[in-house]
Formats: structure tokens, C-alpha cells, sequence
């Protein structure tokens, strides 16, 4: 992400804590859905499954939270998250067009 | 629960993290020397080894694991202070 | 293990300001939340005696839910019939009418007089353990549950950074850092320290704490969510159908021998009650208990489902027999309520919940100890504004909870002969208490207030023991429960010296620490306070 000549300041902090906040959930949300289609059980896993599904959300993003510091400057973990959201978002839509 | 079980589990638990403490450099409790040498840190990592069995074959396996964790955090959160607080008294006496 | 220098200063910043933002709101969570780990000793303790004649036996429990389903045929709704009755669940036979809101109900207990008539009572459950709880629940902030649950979520993700920012600050160090305390003329060191052995070692804690709170305040949105994105067609809850009596004419087993059944069925599983509801002819039931070998998703007890008819408990809500998925929720809940191995666990719970509170008052100590004003020779400069801000700010807000608590903990057994709306008079005074707190310690400097607010804690956790040993004596309708309830008195009377201790070590740093810090007493050259006492007067008793 950085590269070595580069020195992370957190001038930027503000747009990566929006970053974090918002696409950090969004791609907790699809990550949550990834386990829920594909882990053992299924999408019809049952109420405990449901909300175990449910509880993913808080570790994934507050991970992302947590590390969104580590980008360089909001415009990049922007675009980074985007990106991992896209792929995230994808994937979901496929496995819930292949199972579904 | 078998409360007898549970207390030595407790008793060995509380003995590991102590061990831990004494065997880590920062600790303060002893005036010693040199470095304590590895029969500390082996002593105390049988020590909660125990520990963790006696709370196994008292209680269910999550809530054994949840019981160790939560009383090897609170020993190795308090020692310090108590090494501290010897130390303090070992200085003003002196 | 080396982390580069920069990433170091940029988490150093976002740990420096999530913990300042979330710090004091952190404080009530976790001293709150200690508290509440004895709940049901609270509420126990904090009742009022019943006026119900003593339960009849179990064996004579149908015999009473026949009189009071004659008398009040509203109870069929939703009744219990309790094993062992205690303090706040004084009657063998217990029904709740619904409330205003989908949880809130009242609940009546019965019983027989000597005379054989039928006793109804309604049970005054005392509200001021609830306040406690409420107020760990929404972080101290005396807005509407919709309101604060919000805020409460965003402190619990801020405190999940401030622990992952915290942890990357300390582990360069951690080599030469963990367990030290360098006891020293460096104060920030010490400060340092005294933050880390706090934090460090319990991190684990603290990580289930942080997550399991931003589920706890989210969860409904978080289902929401999941329900238009993730499910095809909104979140797929499966609805479990009680099973229905076996033979048409099939009549429901007397709770002696639904007890003898659990006992075969449950070894271990210690019952509290059977819960009914009568709809459409049918008798739904379950059965609520524990067994301390394993946690529980509920705080005090576990409940499953329990077919009346024939005793037969349905196992698969019960912990230590749950299927995985449900088990893993199960433990995400107990870990959060350290609601596994009774009370032993219990009160290492509230240890560790005091630890954070104290991690959370260190955080915001060192923040004020790193923008000290050193002394120079030209004289003591004056201290930065946001540093008294904070000061004050820090010493208001957390002993103003801790006075709060203890003040309307020990109003608890004076009020219910004096005042009819308890709940409101608990939340008065607790606020009350807070706000004059906070405010005090502006008035006065920090310093100063935390030597006042620390006695005055002491004397209001004083008050909480005198309340009981009033109510031994009969005196003004206080009273005093016998059992293990005088435990709730030992360890308020455990906490006075506690108390004091700290106010004089708060005292020596004002009278004989550095000149130059927020917590030394206030130079001359400021205003006198409005007490018109001068300023070094603190130091002079």
C-alpha cells in the first residue's frame, strides 16, 4: 500500500475513518452473506446459524475500522474498499445465482 | 459444578500466572541478580496446564476455556501492582 | 517485533483521540457493568419484604393457580409457578399482565392467608439494579433508549480501535513493557505503566466486550440489512410449534412431578420455574434454571421449551447441548455477561470490569500528564486550558457515577414508604447526584474536587450498609432481608476505606507532587474559589 519512501501521517483521517465506517460495513455486510451461503448448512442453516451470521458483522468491520489507517490517504482506501466491496458484492451475487 | 475441583483448578490457575510473572524480567517481587532461568516459566506453564484440566472435568468445555482465560487475565493484570507495591515497601525500608 | 516508526505516530493519534472521545463514557460502562454482575443480589436486596403469606408447598401449587385462575382468569395468559421463591420472586404462583411496551409487564404473586383466603400482591421487584444496568447499557447518557443505543454502539467501535490502535503502540515494546511497572520520578512512566498492566494482559476481555457491544447495539439493523441483501427473501426465522397434549383429554402434570421429570432428564440443571401460557386450549410450557457448568445466553439463567403434558424437556436450548451454530452464539453472549461458573466467575468479572474502568481513567490521566506545562527557571507556568478541561472533566464525570451509584443505592430502602414513583426517584437522584458532580469539579479544580467527590463516595457507600442495619432496627421502613443479601452491605463497607485511601493519595500529589500539573493545588495566582476559602487551604486541615 505504501511504498518505502512514503511516510503514513494522519492528516487524512477523516475521510479514512469515513471510509472505514461506511465501506468497511458494506463489505462486512457481503462478507457476512459470503458465510451464510457457503459455510456448512447453508442459507437454510437455521436460527442459530442466522444469528451467528449476524454477529460476523461486528469483527469484520471493526477490523476494517481498525486498519483503514494503514492506506496512505482517503482517496486510496476509497478506492481500495470499493474495490474489495465489488469483488465481495460479486461474488455474492454469483453464489446466490449458483445455490439460490 | 464440583466446587472442590473448581477451587484447586482456581489455586493452580492463580500459582501458573504467578510463576509467569516471576519468571518474566519486569517483575518485581524479587530482588534478584540474574535472570530467572526456564524451571519457572516450565513450572508455570504445568501449573495452568492443570488448572485448565481440573476445569475441564468440572464444567463444559466452552465455559472451562472462558473460566481459565478469564482468571489467568485477572492474575496477570494484578501482579504487577502487588510486585509493585513490594517493591515500594522493599525501597522504603531501605 | 518492529512496526515502522510512522505507523506508530498515525495509530498513536487515532489512539489518543478515540480515547478521549470514548474514555469517560467507557468509565460508567464498566463500572456500571461491574456493579451489574450481581444484578439479582442487588435486586434482591433492594426489595421491599413481601406481605404475602409464606408459598404454600409445591405439591399445593395447583391447588393455589386453581384460586387465582378462578378469581383472575387473565392469569392463564402467562403464569409461573416457582420452586424456590425468593426475595424478589416471593409466591409460589406468579402472573404477568402486559405493559405498555412489548417487554414491560406487571407481575402478581398469590398465596393463601392463614385464613384460607387467596392473597394477591402485586410484586414491587425493587427498580434501582435495573438503573444500574441501564446505565451500562447506554454508557451513562440519560437520553432515550433509540437515542443512546446509537451513541453506545459508536463508543463500543471506537473501543474496539483504541484496543487494536493501543495494542500496535505497545508492541514494539513489548519486550521491555509487559508487566513492568516503573515505580520512579517519572510519573508519565509510571502512568504508562500502570495503563499498559491494565490493558494489556486483558486484552482478550476487552476485544469481546468492544465486539459483543456493536452487535448488542446494532443487531436489529444488522438483521435488517442482512435480510434485504443476503436471504432471498427477508431473514428466514424458523418458527418452532410446541408440541400439543398427546391424547386429546391428556391433563398437565402437577410441577412436583414436572420437577421430579427434570431432575431425571437434567442432572446438574438447578430449576428456578415453570412458565405456562394457555392459548387455544392448549397449555404451552417452559422451564427456566441453570446448570453452572455451562454459560448462558440469558444473564442469570437458561429457559427451554417443556411439554407439560408429559414432562419431556426439549434439550436443544439448553447450553452444553446446543448445536454448533447455536452454541457458538451462546458462548458470544456468556462471554459478554461472564454468565458461566456462577459466582466465582462472577466476581472475577467484576474485578476485570473495574481494571477497564481504571484503564479507561488512566487513558485519559496520561493524556493530561503528556501536555504537562514543565517547570522552567524563570517560575510555574500555568497549565493548559484543555488540560484543566479535561481534568475536571475526567474527575466530574467518573466520580460523579461513582457517587451516583452509591448515593441512590443507598436511598433504595428509604423510598418506597415515602415516594410512589421509585424508578424516577432512583434516575433523580443518580443525575442529580452526577450533574452537581460535574459541575463541582469545574468550580473547584480538579485536584481539589477529586479529594471531595473521593470522600463523598465514601460516605455515600457508607450510607448503603447504614440502610440495612437501619432496617435490622426497624427503623424509618427500611429493611433488612436475612440470607446472603448483608453480602451487597459487606462490599459497599469494602469500598469506603478503598475510597479514602485513594482520596489521600489524590491529596499528597496536590499538597507535595510537582507544582507544575493540573492535579497540584492551584497556584495563587488564580482566583479564589467561591468557597472563599484561600487557595491552599486543601492542604492546611
Amino acid at each position: 500500500m505504501t511504498s518505502p519512501r512514503h511516510r503514513l501521517d494522519s492528516a487524512d483521517w477523516f475521510g479514512k475513518t469515513a471510509a472505514g465506517l461506511v465501506l468497511g460495513f458494506s463489505l462486512a455486510l457481503a462478507v457476512s452473506g459470503l458465510c451464510a451461503w457457503l459455510t456448512p448448512g447453508g442459507i437454510a442453516g437455521g436460527n442459530g446459524k442466522i444469528q451467528f451470521v449476524m454477529w460476523l458483522i461486528a469483527p469484520l468491520w471493526a477490523g476494517v475500522l481498525c486498519f483503514v489507517f494503514l492506506f496512505r490517504d482517503s482517496r486510496r482506501a476509497w478506492c481500495w474498499l470499493a474495490v474489495a466491496n465489488l469483488l465481495a458484492f460479486g461474488l455474492l451475487a454469483g453464489v446466490r445465482g449458483l445455490l439460490g | 459444578m464440583n466446587l472442590w475441583l473448581f477451587t484447586l483448578a482456581a489455586l493452580a490457575g492463580i500459582a501458573g500466572g504467578w510463576l509467569f510473572y516471576l519468571a518474566a524480567p519486569q517483575q518485581l517481587w524479587r530482588v534478584s541478580p540474574r535472570r530467572p532461568g526456564p524451571a519457572l516459566l516450565w513450572s508455570g506453564a504445568a501449573a495452568v496446564l492443570v488448572s485448565l484440566l481440573l476445569l475441564l472435568a468440572t464444567m463444559g468445555a466452552m465455559a472451562a476455556v472462558a473460566t481459565w482465560l478469564t482468571l489467568l487475565m485477572l492474575v496477570g493484570t494484578l501482579a504487577p501492582f502487588l510486585g509493585a507495591w513490594r517493591a515500594h515497601r522493599r525501597r522504603s525500608r531501605a | 517485533m518492529k512496526i515502522r516508526n510512522d505507523v506508530i505516530k498515525v495509530y498513536k493519534d487515532v489512539h489518543i483521540w478515540v480515547g478521549i472521545l470514548s474514555g469517560l463514557m467507557l468509565f460508567i460502562a464498566f463500572y456500571a457493568g461491574a456493579i451489574t454482575m450481581f444484578e439479582k443480589p442487588l435486586e434482591r436486596w433492594a426489595t421491599p419484604p413481601s406481605s404475602l403469606a409464606a408459598p404454600p408447598p409445591l405439591a399445593g401449587a395447583e391447588v393455589l393457580l386453581q384460586a387465582v385462575l378462578a378469581e383472575h382468569p387473565q392469569a392463564a395468559k402467562n403464569y409461573l409457578i416457582v420452586v424456590e421463591p425468593t426475595v424478589d420472586a416471593p409466591a409460589r404462583v406468579i402472573w404477568r399482565e402486559p405493559g405498555k411496551s412489548r417487554r414491560q409487564f406487571t407481575e402478581f404473586g398469590a398465596s393463601f392467608a392463614d385464613d384460607g383466603s387467596l392473597q394477591v400482591e402485586q410484586l414491587r421487584k425493587a427498580p434501582v439494579a435495573q438503573l444500574v444496568d441501564t446505565l451500562h447499557q447506554l454508557v451513562g447518557l440519560p437520553f432515550p433508549d433509540a437515542l443512546a443505543r446509537p451513541i453506545m454502539g459508536a463508543v463500543a467501535l471506537l473501543y474496539a480501535v483504541a484496543l487494536v490502535s493501543g495494542l500496535i503502540i505497545f508492541l514494539p515494546t513489548l519486550a521491555k513493557d509487559l508487566l513492568a511497572m516503573r515505580i520512579g520520578h517519572n510519573i508519565k512512566r509510571l502512568w504508562m505503566d500502570v495503563h499498559n498492566a491494565l490493558g494489556v494482559v486483558s486484552l482478550p476481555f476487552h476485544v469481546v466486550m468492544a465486539l459483543t457491544c456493536v452487535v448488542f447495539a446494532f443487531h436489529d439493523e444488522f438483521y435488517d440489512v442482512q435480510g434485504a441483501v443476503v436471504y432471498e427473501q427477508g431473514v428466514p426465522w424458523q418458527r418452532e410449534t410446541p408440541p400439543g397434549p398427546p391424547t386429546p383429554d391428556a391433563r398437565p402434570l402437577p410441577a412436583v412431578e414436572l420437577l421430579r421429570l427434570a431432575h431425571v432428564q437434567q442432572p446438574g440443571f438447578e430449576v428456578f420455574n415453570f412458565s405456562f401460557k394457555q392459548a387455544g386450549g392448549q397449555l404451552e410450557a417452559s422451564i427456566t434454571g441453570l446448570d453452572t457448568r455451562y454459560g448462558t445466553r440469558a444473564r442469570t439463567y437458561a429457559s427451554t421449551h417443556l411439554n407439560p403434558y408429559t414432562g419431556e424437556i426439549d434439550p436443544h436450548d439448553l447450553p452444553g447441548q446446543m448445536e454448533p451454530w447455536d452454541a457458538a452464539v451462546n458462548t458470544f453472549f456468556m462471554l459478554h455477561f461472564g454468565s458461566f461458573g456462577g459466582n466465582p466467575v462472577r466476581w472475577l468479572y467484576l474485578l476485570l470490569g473495574l481494571a477497564g474502568a481504571l484503564l479507561f481513567y488512566t487513558g485519559n490521566l496520561l493524556w493530561i500528564e503528556s501536555r504537562r506545562r514543565k517547570q522552567r527557571a524563570d517560575g510555574v507556568p500555568e497549565q493548559t486550558r484543555s488540560a484543566r478541561v479535561l481534568g475536571s472533566l475526567t474527575v466530574g464525570v467518573s466520580l460523579g457515577c461513582v457517587v451516583g451509584i452509591s448515593a441512590t443505592l443507598a436511598a433504595t430502602k428509604w423510598l418506597p414508604q415515602r415516594v410512589d414513583n421509585l424508578a424516577a426517584w432512583h434516575e433523580g437522584i443518580y443525575y442529580a447526584v452526577f450533574v452537581a458532580a460535574v459541575a463541582w469539579a469545574f468550580v473547584r479544580g480538579a485536584p481539589r474536587a477529586a479529594v471531595e467527590l473521593l470522600r463523598l463516595a465514601a460516605l455515600a457507600t457508607l450510607l448503603i450498609p447504614l440502610s440495612s442495619l437501619a432496617g435490622v432496627w426497624g427503623i424509618g421502613g427500611a429493611w433488612h432481608h436475612p440470607g446472603m443479601g448483608f453480602i451487597v452491605d459487606l462490599t459497599a463497607l469494602a469500598a469506603v476505606p478503598v475510597f479514602l485511601a485513594i482520596a489521600a493519595y489524590t491529596r499528597r500529589r496536590m499538597c507535595a507532587g510537582h507544582t507544575d500539573s493540573v492535579w497540584a493545588q492551584p497556584a495563587s495566582s488564580q482566583p479564589l474559589p467561591p468557597s472563599g476559602r484561600g487557595p491552599a487551604s486543601a492542604c492546611q486541615e
